[in-house]
């Protein structure tokens, strides 16, 4: 994959002395294979600079070469992979990735090498590939779509390759709480966040670089007579003796959100090759700030002419950060500079001085303070006024042509240095909805209205000079604490010198020649800009959407504005008219791990467990998934060779002899006061107000639009004292439902409800032996004879010598059945002790399939039956729809299209040829009518094996339902390619009478 | 939920004092009050002649020798005894009610634990969103909130250290226990986790 290219590195371009860098500590890293180093303080940018490796990648769609534009999380260009394997990252920008021992990284979109990349021929191809390309050349003909266009298209644009496995780190998410959050720590940030920290108030300063301090590490500056770097020291130090202050390095605040929450994104262990223990790779803040000053500085704009993307041009503002904070001169023999504004006179200056060549500065403008000229001329840089860069040459930059006093002249300089100004960082104010509004004097956008609670400070605010910054930031700062009601102390300035920013617009260099890049990322040209003016698209979205400028990764942070500018001349409108495009989060990309944050694989969300899990375990179970609860699926046993097995094993138990199973997972809801009979007629369609104490009865509830929601049975322990019990998947939902009905429909009504679900354990005994064995587990006198604890009935009682209970007689299996309840902690000393009671009996445990196979040979409706769509009558429950009394559902269950009878209603289905296999969702066609949706009269909903009958059984929500019993019908299965004919029965297969149960 | 999980002690970072501790609270009863329909003022009357204390129309929690009233909701309250068995406190409650009140023993159905530890409020931001700053959240403050997905009802208690110092106790459902002491064990891992064993419950 990788082959090692001999030209792309040189002799250590690092500065004999300064930065902010230690070099006693050596890194080692490598870069497409080749070992170079770096020191502690490098990103990984300055460590390949420093290391004369100025090309770092392709581009996207044309493959042409390129090297490091910006030294921030602005970087359009020197996209890398990080990392191998399972933790391969791509598109991490080299400008943000802070340089660690045996770092590896690797060049994308090249093939075969980065320095022979062979769909660089798309250069070629050009202006083929122009502004609009796609729209128009892969439009015919259409099938060529997914068989052609697409997979070149995808092989050929692109950037990097995500990793083949599973990430191996843990991410969080956390939430965080402040008075007042300070987005950036640079001279505006630090000073805000040190005022904040002083008036006592919560404050939290996030930065996204590893080292704080902003423009004062890259521009050299002194602070109150001494190096800036110094000052920031004893800030961060000064902060730091704050418990309610907070210190953020390496965290982007990406995204602004309503109520003052602010997302963030802390790259914890992303400067280790693999995180600490027990710490994760990322971590997800939430930030809920009473107030936040955005403080996040400005991004340097480029200069669009011919060849501004060669290896070797960069920003003015990053050479100086290289040479200043990083001690890496960004070029080896020369650099001019070209420009529209002073900044980058000062960056010249710093230059020159630590020792790098100035060959020239140039500048579109005829004149110049002559404080800013004087020390470059006494250096020997040329002056080039009123002049400008047309184009560049060399694979790495060598050569640049210069247009000055009307004619071209050509520097061999191997490094360029760009500026058009600077551009606030307004990005995070327009999160909720509001533009930036342009300032003429500055050339610039600055924040329009903001968020609720957010001021702005320093150059984010358009005050680029360092003194100003200082004195915004303090200044913010008091007036927002002041606001909070906190007494800020006043506390003298840091001295400090405002940079000369004194600027003419100048965006595009109309003699150009070739290409002259607007979007490095997205390799949108000048010439695309046109394209889309002369074909219509001028309104800022339709530029944006139509050569998909400020559309990459870095959202165009160095593109939008030159683009913007560009049409603006095009169209003879001003700025302000031709508009600008919104900023949305995030700010910068933020991987979805983080979102993510724990809640990944098993702990996507949290499960629930029953009172017997443990004992369950102990069996052997095979546990599955329902709702958020783990449940003992099937109970295997030794020589078993399938599940089937087991499961009518499981099944033939309970119908001859004794089975158990947990069903503490259904909903119980403790409903008690006066009015508690009221409250269950009516959420319930049948009647309540005649069950006696003692009994239990089961109950349907319906929607408000009458179709059914829940069923379940609620016994009543005393006069006002009821116990509902829900289904497991919606016993939160009838919860809420009830609360709903309390709180909102009748609040007259004094019912009061408690969830007890947690509360009990719950277990069935069911089949024949039920009996006998709980005989031997009640405490004397409890009588369980058939005439004193009769079918539906329910008790309170102690078993096991004294433990609380609650017993009812229900059955979901058809046999002679029990549910057994007591407090959860007994659980598992209950499950025990029926076990050993059920010996005899050979009691068998079983799980949720056995359960549902028991429960379609009773033709009892369950989830796939009660599935939102269908009425109590589709489910043969209609006769117990009272009609002395009113209750949720019952006027809507009465449109005609509810009562229509040709409504597919529940049946029995059983297979005619013998030993024939159903399938749920089959759906059920007349024989000799074709397959189609005109005949398509139903579905089967629920099918087994049925071990009692020993054939195959279905349930059915067939058109015409009962009434069609006898008939034959075809049950087809387009997906599997099956058919297979069935007799319509009645959906009770076992016992239809009903006689066991009451035994 | 596995009781070998309750006994273990130091989870996470093992150099060093523990930044979070917690301790499950197995003896305590606890039920569910929830007032009659208009009937609050009544019964925090009795509640308040019989147990001594003002029954809390916040969340809050509001103690008196071993009985403690948490505010979770209007009209509704956990109570807990720290001497009492379930049952007999549910029975001690309706009596006090005296039919102005439903008391409902969810002993079993929550389990109790207290956390403490000088990085717990650090460890509780990574599942918790509401403020646990001790400015903000105070002495007998309660809260419902969910963490890390799974509800909970938390109550600030007087840890017996500084003033600073963050000291709760959390009840979460009996089903859901093992799963949050999962993620609060990884919450607190890097700060070095003791989870203290007791007596069984």
């Amino acid at each position: 994959m990788t082959a090692p290219t001999a030209q792309n590195t040189g002799p250590s371009r690092r500065l004999a002395k300064g930065g902010l860098i230690d070099r006693s500590q050596p890194l080692e890293f490598d870069f497409d294979g080749r070992p170079l180093s770096g020191v502690a303080g490098d990103t990984l940018a300055s460590a390949l600079l420093a290391n004369g490796v100025t090309l770092v990648g392709r581009s996207f769609k044309y493959h042409r070469p390129r090297g490091i534009l910006t030294a921030g999380s602005e970087e359009p260009n020197a996209l890398v992979e990080l990392r191998s394997g399972a933790r391969r990252e791509p598109n991490t920008r080299a400008t943000m990735v802070e340089l660690y021992d045996r770092l590896s990284a690797t060049s994308q979109n090249r093939w075969p090498s980065l320095e022979h990349d062979a769909l660089s021929i798309n250069r070629l191809a050009a202006p083929l590939f122009g502004a609009g390309f796609y729209y128009k050349t892969f439009m015919w003909p259409a099938a060529l779509w997914e068989r052609l266009y697409e997979p070149l298209i995808r092989r050929a644009a692109g950037l990097g390759r995500a990793a083949d496995h599973e990430d191996p780190d843990r991410y969080e998410k956390a939430t965080a709480h402040c008075d007042l959050l300070v987005i950036g720590a640079g001279p505006a940030g630090l000073m805000a966040a040190l005022t904040a920290a002083r008036s006592g108030a919560r404050v939290i300063l996030a930065d996204e670089d590893f080292r704080l301090g902003g423009r004062l590490l890259s521009d050299a500056p002194e602070v109150d007579g001494a190096p800036a770097p110094l000052w920031v020291d004893r800030v961060l130090g000064e902060l730091a003796s704050f418990p309610d202050v907070t210190v953020m390095p390496r965290t982007t605040v990406f995204g602004v959100y309503d109520g003052g929450t602010y997302g963030a994104v802390e790259r914890v262990s992303d400067h280790r090759a693999e995180p600490l223990p027990w710490q994760p790779r990322q971590r997800l803040w939430r930030i809920v700030a009473r107030r936040s000053l955005l403080a996040a500085g400005a991004i340097e704009r480029p200069i669009v002419f011919g060849g501004n993307d060669r290896p070797g041009v960069m920003m003015a503002g990053a050479m100086r950060a290289y040479a200043n904070r990083f001690a890496v001169a960004a070029a080896r023999e020369a650099v001019a500079v070209f420009a529209n504004n002073d900044s980058a006179w000062s960056a010249a200056r710093d230059l020159s001085r630590l020792g790098v060549r100035v060959a020239a500065v140039i500048d579109v403008r005829e004149r110049v303070d002559p404080a800013l000229t004087a020390p470059l001329a006494a250096a020997g840089a040329r002056l080039m006024l009123g002049s400008r860069v047309i184009a560049t040459s060399g694979k790495r930059l060598s050569v640049v042509e210069v247009l000055t006093g009307g004619k071209r002249e050509t520097l061999k300089v191997d490094g360029l240095a760009m500026s058009g100004g600077w551009s606030p960082t307004v990005n995070l104010t327009c999160h909720l909805g509001s533009r930036p509004v342009w300032n003429d004097a500055l050339s610039a956008f600055l924040p329009g209205s903001l968020p609720p609670g957010m001021t702005v400070a320093g150059a984010a605010n358009g005050r680029f000079g360092l003194a100003a910054c200082l004195a915004d930031g303090a200044a913010s700062a008091t007036a927002a604490l002041a606001d909070l009601g906190f007494a800020v102390p006043s506390a003298a300035l840091p001295r400090a010198d405002d940079d000369p920013a004194g600027l003419i617009p100048f965006w595009h260099v109309a003699e150009s020649k070739g290409a002259a890049f607007v979007d490095h990322q997205n390799d949108v040209t000048a010439k695309d800009i046109a394209i889309a003016h002369r074909e219509g698209f001028r309104a800022v979205e339709h530029l944006k959407r139509y050569t998909t400028l400020g559309m990459a990764t870095d959202q165009g942070k160095t593109a939008n504005l030159t683009g913007l500018a560009i049409m603006s001349a095009l169209t003879g409108k001003d700025i302000p008219e031709t508009g600008t495009t919104m900023f949305r989060p995030p700010y910068s990309p933020v991987a979805i791990g983080a979102f993510g944050g724990s809640h990944r694989g098993k702990a996507f969300r949290p499960t629930r467990l029953t009172p017997t899990h443990g004992w369950a375990t102990e069996h052997g179970a095979v546990f599955v998934e329902t709702g958020p609860w783990l449940r003992a699926q099937y109970f295997p046993r030794p020589g078993e060779r399938d599940w089937l097995e087991t499961v009518n094993r499981e099944v033939t138990a309970v119908r001859t002899g004794v089975g158990l199973c947990d069903v503490s997972t259904l909903g119980k809801i403790d409903i008690q006061g006066p009015d508690a009979a009221t409250l269950l007629e009516r959420v319930y369609i049948n009647g309540w107000s005649g069950l006696e104490v003692g009994k239990a009865r089961y109950g349907v509830m319906l929607r408000e639009d009458g179709m059914v929601m829940d069923d379940g049975t609620t016994a009543r322990l005393g006069p006002t004292h009821f116990v509902m019990t829900t289904t497991t998947a919606n016993a939160v939902k009838v919860f809420q439902h009830l609360e709903h009905a309390l709180q909102v429909l009748w609040p007259e009504l004094d019912a009061r409800i408690a969830s007890v679900s947690d509360q009990w354990a719950q277990i069935a005994v069911a089949g024949p032996k039920a009996r006998e064995t709980l005989a031997r587990i009640v405490d004397a006198p409890f009588d369980l004879g058939n005439a004193a604890f009769p079918y539906m009935a329910a008790a309170e009682l102690t078993v096991l010598g004294g433990l609380r209970a609650r017993l009812f007689r229900l059955s979901f299996s058809g046999e002679l059945a029990y549910e057994i309840a007591v407090p959860a902690r007994q659980g598992d000393r209950l499950v025990r002790a029926l076990m050993d009671a059920g010996a005899p009996f050979g009691i068998t445990p079983y799980g949720t399939e056995a359960l549902g196979v028991l429960r379609i040979e009773k033709g009892h409706a369950a989830g796939n039956e009660l599935n939102g769509q269908t009425t109590a009558h589709d489910l043969g429950l209609g006769r117990m729809m009272s009609g002395k009394k009113d209750f949720i559902g019952r006027v809507m269950s009465n449109r005609p299209g509810l009562r229509d009878p040709d409504r597919p209603a529940l049946v029995g289905l059983r297979p005619l040829p013998p030993g024939a296999r159903l399938r749920a969702g089959s759906h059920l066609i007349p024989v000799g009518q074709p397959t189609d949706a005109a005949n398509d009269q139903g579905y089967l909903t629920s099918v087994a094996h049925s071990p009692t009958l020993g054939h195959a059984i279905g349930l059915a929500l067939l058109a015409g339902g009962p009434r069609r019993i006898g008939e034959r019908l075809r049950a087809v299965d387009p997906l599997r390619n099956e058919e297979v004919e069935v007799e319509v029965c009645n959906p009770v297969f076992v016992d239809p009478q009903g006689e066991k149960l009451r035994v | 939920m596995s009781d070998s999980r309750l006994n273990s002690v130091r989870h996470g970072r093992a150099d060093g004092a523990a930044g979070v501790r917690a301790t499950p609270l197995h003896h305590r009863a606890l039920a569910t009050l929830v007032a009659g329909r208009g009937q609050t003022a009544a019964l925090a009357e009795r509640i308040g002649t019989r147990f001594g204390l003002c029954l809390p129309t916040t969340p809050r929690r509001v103690s008196s020798g071993s009985v403690a009233f948490v505010g979770v909701g209007p009209g509704r309250w956990l109570a807990m005894d720290e001497t009492g068995d379930g049952l007999a406190f549910e029975t001690a409650l309706v009596e006090a009610a005296a039919g102005h009140a439903s008391a409902t023993d969810q002993s079993d159905g929550l389990v109790l634990l207290r956390l403490s530890g000088p990085d717990l409020r650090r460890a509780l931001a990574k599942g918790i969103g509401i403020d646990l700053h001790p400015a903000v959240f105070r002495l007998g403050d309660a809260a419902t909130t969910p963490f890390a997905l799974i509800g909970t009802t938390l109550w600030r208690i007087d840890g017996g250290g500084h003033a600073h110092d963050l000291t709760v106790e959390i009840a979460v459902a009996r089903s859901y226990a093992a799963d949050f002491l999962q993620a609060l064990t990884e919450a607190a891992a890097e700060f070095g986790f003791d989870l203290h064993p007791t007596a069984r419950g």
